[in-house]
């Protein structure tokens, strides 16, 4: 890359630094696009003018960093993320605790740890076989492409990973999906990508992706189904004329409505729960899948 | 840096905020193909390059926000040299957004014009 464009971004990468993490990498990624592409129509354009000068010239006509950096703290204050709206006015006491079964955002978050149960075997299944095939190979000529291919893979799955983070947990991640070293050959590439730091953490992440999922899923599953078999209990006791739990626990009369109401808080909690995982869960994301 | 081009800035900001949306619109609509982020950014400059309304930079973050609100679309094709572009297009509804803020624009026009005292309409 030219050297010019390299200073420009570090310079910007430091104006924007009170910025969100997310934020400062889509505008490196757009400032990054933006200038090599200039650069390069203006050199075919223009083959007699110095280079340095066009690329000064390029450099002044996008805007200094203090300029990008008030536009992009701009725009970030009016769009959020898809589900953290749901901040509105903070009912207290009892009602309040209970308003959490109307809140998008815990539902959200019960899905993500769901369906975590699944991407976390594929994401671990993905990483164990391309670091293996990789290291593999490793001697023989063909193995740094084929590791060059599954750390590119890494990075994609990861940036499609804190696309679904945003969208069922709320927390803003990077909207660009950046290449490191894009445009190098691919010896200066796979040199770039192995020294990045996102690309590790993005793997210990794909990796612990699966024994948190386990957690996960299996932590919505029973709560959910302990919280809907104490709601069913009268239907189940009293329609079907089975016990509560086999064999033979028949719950008194009296005690019913304690039972259904107990389902009831369950769920609630549970939701409540699942709202402050998804929270610490996104910022774990955050730290490991952004650079 | 004095106070005076301080507010300056302040207020080429907040005057190009909206306009830039409305700009990007009018260049797309009239465009035959989908245009990449860098041919727009020339578009929107005066010929002799002196008059810059915004920054260059200042359109990504933009176009990002109308391609959110549907009003554009976009697709990332790879270029024969250099990095891939995203070459973006104008949707219906951003047609139609485009009709009405022309008639927003042509209002705001009018208006300024008269209490700045340039010329009168009526």
């Amino acid at each position: 890359m030219n050297k010019h464009i390299e200073k420009y971004l570090d310079d910007l990468r430091d104006a924007m630094r009170e910025l969100d993490k997310s934020t400062i990498q889509d505008a490196l990624a757009d400032a990054e696009d933006h200038l090599t592409t200039a650069l390069q129509v203006e050199t075919e354009e223009k083959p007699d003018t110095d280079k340095s000068e066009l690329v000064k010239e390029i450099i002044e006509r996008y805007g200094t960093p203090e300029d990008i950096f008030e536009q992009y703290s701009d725009i970030e204050e009016i769009t959020t993320p898809v589900f953290a709206t749901s901040e509105k006015a903070e009912e207290t006491g009892i009602w309040g605790f209970c308003s959490v079964i109307a809140e998008p955002k815990a539902w959200a978050a019960c899905l993500y740890m769901t369906l975590s149960l699944a991407t976390g075997i594929a994401y671990f299944t993905w990483t164990t076989t391309g670091l293996s095939v990789s290291l593999g190979f490793l001697p023989l000529i063909i193995g740094i492409p084929i590791a060059l291919l599954f750390l590119l893979s890494f990075r994609g799955i990861g940036f499609v990973e804190g696309r679904m983070v945003e969208a069922l947990l709320g927390v803003r991640m990077p909207r660009r999906a950046i290449t490191p070293g894009e445009g190098e050959n691919w010896w200066a590439r796979f040199k770039i990508i192995l020294t990045t730091r996102s690309t590790w953490t993005t793997i210990v992440y794909m990796l612990l992706l699966m024994p948190l999922g386990i957690i996960y899923f299996t932590l919505i599953v029973t709560l959910f189904s302990s919280a809907l078999s104490l709601i069913g209990a009268p239907v189940i006791q009293y329609i079907f004329h089975e016990p509560f739990v086999d064999p033979g626990i028949w719950i008194p009369f009296y005690a019913m409505p304690f039972v259904v109401a107990a389902g009831g808080t369950l769920i609630v909690l549970t939701l409540h729960l699942a709202k402050a995982i998804g929270k610490l869960h996104g910022d774990f994301a955050k730290s490991m899948l952004v650079s | 840096m004095s106070v005076s081009s301080t507010v300056d800035r302040k207020f080429s900001r907040e005057l190009s905020s909206g306009i830039t949306s409305l700009a990007l619109l009018a260049i797309l609509s009239q465009a035959e193909e989908p245009m990449y982020g860098y041919r727009i950014a020339k578009e929107m400059s005066s010929e002799d390059m002196d008059f810059q309304l915004i920054k260059q930079g200042a359109l990504y973050p933009v176009l990002k926000s109308l391609e959110r609100n549907e009003l554009l679309s976009s697709r990332v094709e790879p270029s024969v040299s250099g990095p891939p572009r995203r070459y973006y297009s104008i949707t219906d509804s951003g047609r139609e957004a485009l009709k009405r803020w022309q008639a927003l624009w042509d209002g705001t026009c009018n208006l300024m014009n008269r209490i700045l005292g340039g010329d009168t309409h009526e």
